[in-house]
């Protein structure tokens, strides 16, 4: 009987083409326009060599210490800071109104800086100056207090830069916000396994359609004839959810840290979380199916959007000022699964979406249950 | 009339999903005129990096000033101390630079002990490398001032670094004649109308065609003795006056709430650039209408298309930020080119002819494409006359 069935189901199932678009084709493709639009904001963020330019005047020429810092600076190598284009001030106001330098630098004998508008680049280079005007005012100081001090190795010691940060990593995982979108996308591709889990609950109930009343009908116990037919319905969606995360990781390279059966089994909660949802939904809701897909959608929407898949720092924002409402939402428990497996040190947090997950499938199938049971129909 | 009419008892039992895109679009345009802010860029004034500040050294007179030359580059944000949180807000964004002063920081750098502080980061930003040279020339100042004036108290050193970070640099700005002008509300309003015009276009249209092109309704349709011209013309009525009722409610209200930038050159060339899109997007949901066949398809086609369109094309991801193969994908959009020209349309203060003209080249390319596909449309739809007959 199991046979029959789930291979029945497997069939109705695959045959559905929206279904199948939905729940497969849909995450694919949303994947790759996330891939498309969001390469490269996580490279805007890099830092770039910055274009300046420096008036050549007699200031300049005159003035040792500044050059020096300059060419410090513009040097080639890691710390390098500044590509310097040393000109005179007609050419420098025009490369600045072209845009191919973000501010030129002018002696007067006073260092003076010049830009088009603010942002973080004009910022850095703004510090540097100050730096500058800092040391030199810094040895001036010492100077006239302590007059044994040697000049020559005064200005060394001011210049020598010595660092006085190290970076710890904070995880293992790079903090790339971007990979948050394709989390809850992966998110809503398993609470899309929801359509089938309506499509299970629409088959079965008698009232509900034509297939059903005729199902109805046969001498088989209802509640197996529906495990029977989650069953179907949950190996379909976690292929899927394989397939959406191979497409991911192979073919988009995200990373997803290197976890392989913990991400098994989020996905395989996941899917539970999903579907069991739908099957609720539809239990719940006795009216047309039009109805019912577009609850679902909607709620699915909702839990997607606020785990962060429109923009991702909702999912931070509710985390951090409605913590409960992270823990009830199955899209935001999802993402957070994948996003401790990427970027947490530990899987404390990753259980406990988990469990909760767990929890949620389980209420949901309870719900389920106590709606279905022990209905008979007098006539169909 | 019987035919237009018929359009619009169509369209109007199909209103559900075309509510929601609108619904959804006036509520974006209204965020984004709600989160319009006027800023004033008349003097210098420096960006700061958010940072999260933890000391677990005493707060000694060294690190008090330093938290304070710190404040000139960095905003302090409260984070909870656990390191589970620290990561959270760096991933998120919401500090972008975590530094950690060890126990006993202050005593081993005033015995010139080698010393450090502990960073978390987001790698190779710019964001680091400022905070980083903010956070080195305090502590190299303060060496060579330890170093240099022997007997230095841990007050006067402070003393003596701030009052260097007094000197400021001289920053002006020199605007160049174009006038700032804040429409990046208005445009980003408007780029999103690409998405939702598109959407309501292609399916409100493709349930009228799905409807007349159905073959037994079509069949009978030609038995009436109504002429084929007039049955077409009052097809293409509809189309149109449904595009334009659709562009009227989303350019209106993109209208309204931005007054203040619309009232302007900039305002009128953006409802203008919208109208040219219109009818691109009409003409390509003309197409798309014909292939469709059923409803489920339907809104698969409508969603794919629309969004798709909107991604590449840089309506909810700015333009500057996408690949150049994006680009060159996109350009066969005609999204790309209205998107490109309301970005020019903003930033647009010098009316002459010459800063003009890749705005009326945009437009145009824009028409092209509504031309192109509609005579394409136009032999699809022969076609499948001389097949169906």
């Amino acid at each position: 009987m199991f046979n029959h069935i789930f291979i029945t189901r497997i069939k109705c199932l695959l045959r559905d083409k929206q279904l199948v678009f939905w729940s497969l084709m849909f995450p694919i493709v949303l994947a790759t326009l996330f891939k498309v639009a969001f390469s490269n904001i996580s490279a805007s963020e890099v830092f770039k060599t910055i274009d300046i330019a420096v008036v050549n005047s007699k200031y300049y020429q005159e003035n040792v210490g500044f050059k020096g810092a300059i060419d410090g600076v513009s040097k080639e190598g890691k710390d390098k800071l500044f590509n310097v284009t040393v000109t005179n001030e007609k050419n420098a106001e025009e490369l600045l109104k072209n845009s191919k330098i973000e501010g030129y630098i002018y002696l007067n004998p006073e260092v003076n800086l010049v830009v088009k508008s603010e942002g973080l680049n004009q910022t850095v280079i703004k510090t540097f100056l100050d730096d500058y005007k800092e040391s030199a005012s810094a040895i001036g100081t010492i100077l006239a207090s302590n007059p044994k001090a040697e000049h020559a190795n005064l200005v060394k010691a001011a210049t020598t830069f010595k660092e006085y940060t190290k970076e710890i990593s904070p995880s293992k995982g790079k903090p790339n916000t971007t990979f948050n979108y394709f989390y809850a996308l992966i998110a809503m591709t398993c609470l899309y396994g929801g359509f089938s889990g309506l499509k299970e609950i629409t088959d079965i109930q008698g009232d509900l359609s034509k297939r059903a009343a005729r199902i109805n009908m046969a001498p088989v116990h209802k509640m197996k004839m529906f495990i029977y037919s989650l069953c179907a319905a949950f190996l379909i969606q976690f292929n899927e959810i394989l397939i959406v995360l191979g497409y991911l990781h192979f073919a988009l390279k995200i990373d997803f840290g290197n976890q392989l059966a913990y991400i098994l089994l989020l996905s395989f909660v996941g899917c539970a979380t999903g579907i069991s949802f739908g099957t609720m939904i539809s239990a719940l809701i006795k009216k047309s199916e039009g109805l019912k897909v577009g609850i679902l959608i909607s709620t699915t929407m909702i839990g997607t959007v606020l785990s962060g898949m429109m923009y991702a720092n909702i999912k931070y924002l509710v985390e951090k000022s409605i913590p409960i409402l992270a823990y009830i939402n199955p899209a935001a428990l999802i993402t957070d699964g994948f996003y401790t497996l990427y970027y947490y040190n530990n899987h404390q947090r990753f259980f406990i979406n988990i469990s909760i997950l767990t929890l949620l499938s389980v209420v949901f199938c309870l719900t389920t249950y106590f709606i279905i049971r022990r209905q008979k129909y007098a006539s169909l | 009339m019987q035919v237009f009419k018929v359009y619009f008892k169509i369209i109007k039992a199909n209103m559900g999903q075309m509510i929601i895109y609108l619904v959804v679009f006036l509520a974006i345009s209204l965020l984004y005129s709600l989160s319009a802010t006027t800023k004033n860029e008349e003097s210098f004034s420096q960006t700061k990096t958010n940072v999260a500040f933890r000391n677990l050294d005493e707060n000694t007179a060294l690190l008090t000033g330093f938290k304070e030359y710190l404040s000139k580059n960095a905003n302090f944000i409260e984070v909870e101390n656990k390191h589970e949180k620290l990561q959270d807000a760096l991933f998120f964004r919401d500090v972008e630079y975590i530094v950690t002063i060890p126990k006993g920081f202050t005593q081993n750098f005033l015995k010139g002990k080698p010393v450090e502080l502990q960073k978390m980061i987001v790698p190779n930003s710019t964001t680091r490398m400022y905070v980083d040279m903010a956070i080195n020339k305090y502590f190299n100042m303060a060496r060579v001032y330890v170093n240099n004036m022997p007997g230095i108290t841990e007050e006067n050193l402070v003393k003596e670094v701030s009052k260097g970070a007094s000197f400021e640099t001289r920053v002006q700005l020199k605007s160049f004649g174009v006038k700032k002008q804040n429409n990046g509300f208005a445009v980003a309003s408007f780029n999103y109308l690409a998405y939702s015009l598109f959407s309501i276009l292609i399916l409100g249209v493709s349930s009228i065609s799905m409807v007349f092109n159905d073959k037994n309704l079509k069949r009978r349709n030609l038995c009436s003795p109504m002429k084929n011209r007039s049955f077409n013309l009052q097809l293409i009525m509809g189309n149109l006056v449904f595009a334009l009722a659709s562009y009227g409610i989303m350019a209106g209200f993109g209208f309204i709430l931005n007054r203040e930038h619309m009232m302007s050159y900039n305002g009128l060339l953006l409802c203008i650039n919208a109208l040219v899109f219109t009818i691109a997007a009409l003409s390509i949901s003309y197409l798309v209408g014909l292939l469709i066949k059923n409803r489920s398809a339907q809104s698969a086609i409508a969603n794919v298309l629309a969004l798709g369109f909107s991604f590449i094309s840089g309506v909810f991801v700015p333009q500057e930020l996408l690949s150049d193969k994006a680009m060159t994908i996109a350009s066969f959009a005609p999204t790309y080119w209205y998107v490109k020209a309301n970005n020019v349309i903003g930033t647009l203060s010098n009316f002459s002819f010459d800063n003009l003209s890749p705005i009326f080249t945009y437009m145009l390319i824009e028409l092209g494409f509504a031309m192109a596909i509609f005579s394409v449309a136009l032999v699809v739809s022969k076609q499948k006359r001389i097949t169906n007959s």
